[in-house]
């Protein structure tokens, strides 16, 4: 299926192949038998590096680790209370 | 509601002396791969001196086993930390997985040459490498485990990118 495009202006520096491209094994020779074992015995997983938002990466460099770690409490908090309120109300019957 | 404060959480076993290494979604988010987790995981240095200072901390955040369905509230015991279970607990301060072993027999003293040190503020953590957080999610093989594969490579990859 041919999915939408995603639309960057250039003036923003950085285009679609920089945020989602698959690993470059050149970069990273130490996890050579990590992805030798995932083209193996998990294609999909090792596929799916390409479909990783790298801005999101991005983002968190930009904060020291533990304000990565209190925004992730944070998501959770967050999570959490929806969940509880999800698990209070009734599913939607509709009108007979 | 359940209370989740994974940085209190971290400085209580630091501050009880516990000689622990985080792994799991909290180690992936420290090194900065976005992924949403819900509890602290850890694999503990399993001698008894170790074990001790960890029930104590344990016992001052009220931990218990969980699910508690039967809501008993069971506390841990010094015997299930010297195994090779998961022991999985919920505390005040939110849910904590302590891990006797990680997939391949993986203890804290396998882990150790696998980690990296974080000094933030007060906190002296020792946090499980990238490569092998990746590696032993991978031969876990369970869904939940390889779901976050991709995101850590990913994110280890721009780690070096960036230098």
């Amino acid at each position: 299926m041919l999915l939408p495009p995603i639309v960057l202006p250039a003036e923003l520096g950085v285009s679609v192949e920089d945020i989602f491209r698959p690993v470059d094994r050149s970069m990273v020779p130490e996890l050579s038998g990590l992805l030798d074992y995932l083209a193996e015995h998990h294609p999909l997983v090792l596929a799916a590096v390409a479909d990783v938002d790298r801005s999101l990466i991005w983002s968190m460099q930009e904060n020291t680790p533990l304000a990565n770690l209190d925004n992730a409490a944070r998501m959770a908090r967050d999570l959490s209370v929806l969940q509880e309120a999800m698990s209070r109300t009734k599913p939607h019957q509709p009108v007979a | 509601m359940l209370s989740i404060e994974f940085r209190k959480l971290l400085e209580a076993l630091c501050k009880g002396g516990t000689e622990f290494i985080v792994v799991g979604g909290c180690a992936a988010v420290l090194q900065e791969v976005p992924i949403a987790t819900f509890d602290v995981d850890i694999v503990h240095r399993r001698t008894p001196e170790n074990i001790e200072r960890l029930m104590t901390v344990l016992g001052e955040l009220d931990a218990y086993f969980w699910p508690d369905l039967a809501r008993r509230k069971l506390p841990p015991r010094a015997s299930d930390l010297a195994g090779r279970g998961h022991v999985l607990l919920t505390t005040r301060l939110g849910r904590l997985d302590v891990l006797c072993e990680l997939t391949g027999e993986r203890g804290y003293a396998e882990l150790l040459p696998h980690t990296a040190e974080l000094d933030a503020d007060e906190l002296h953590l020792r946090v499980l490498d990238l490569p092998m957080l990746a590696r032993v999610k991978a031969e876990a093989g369970r869904p939940k485990d390889l779901l976050a594969v991709p995101m850590i490579i990913a994110a280890y990859e721009e780690r070096k990118k960036r230098g």
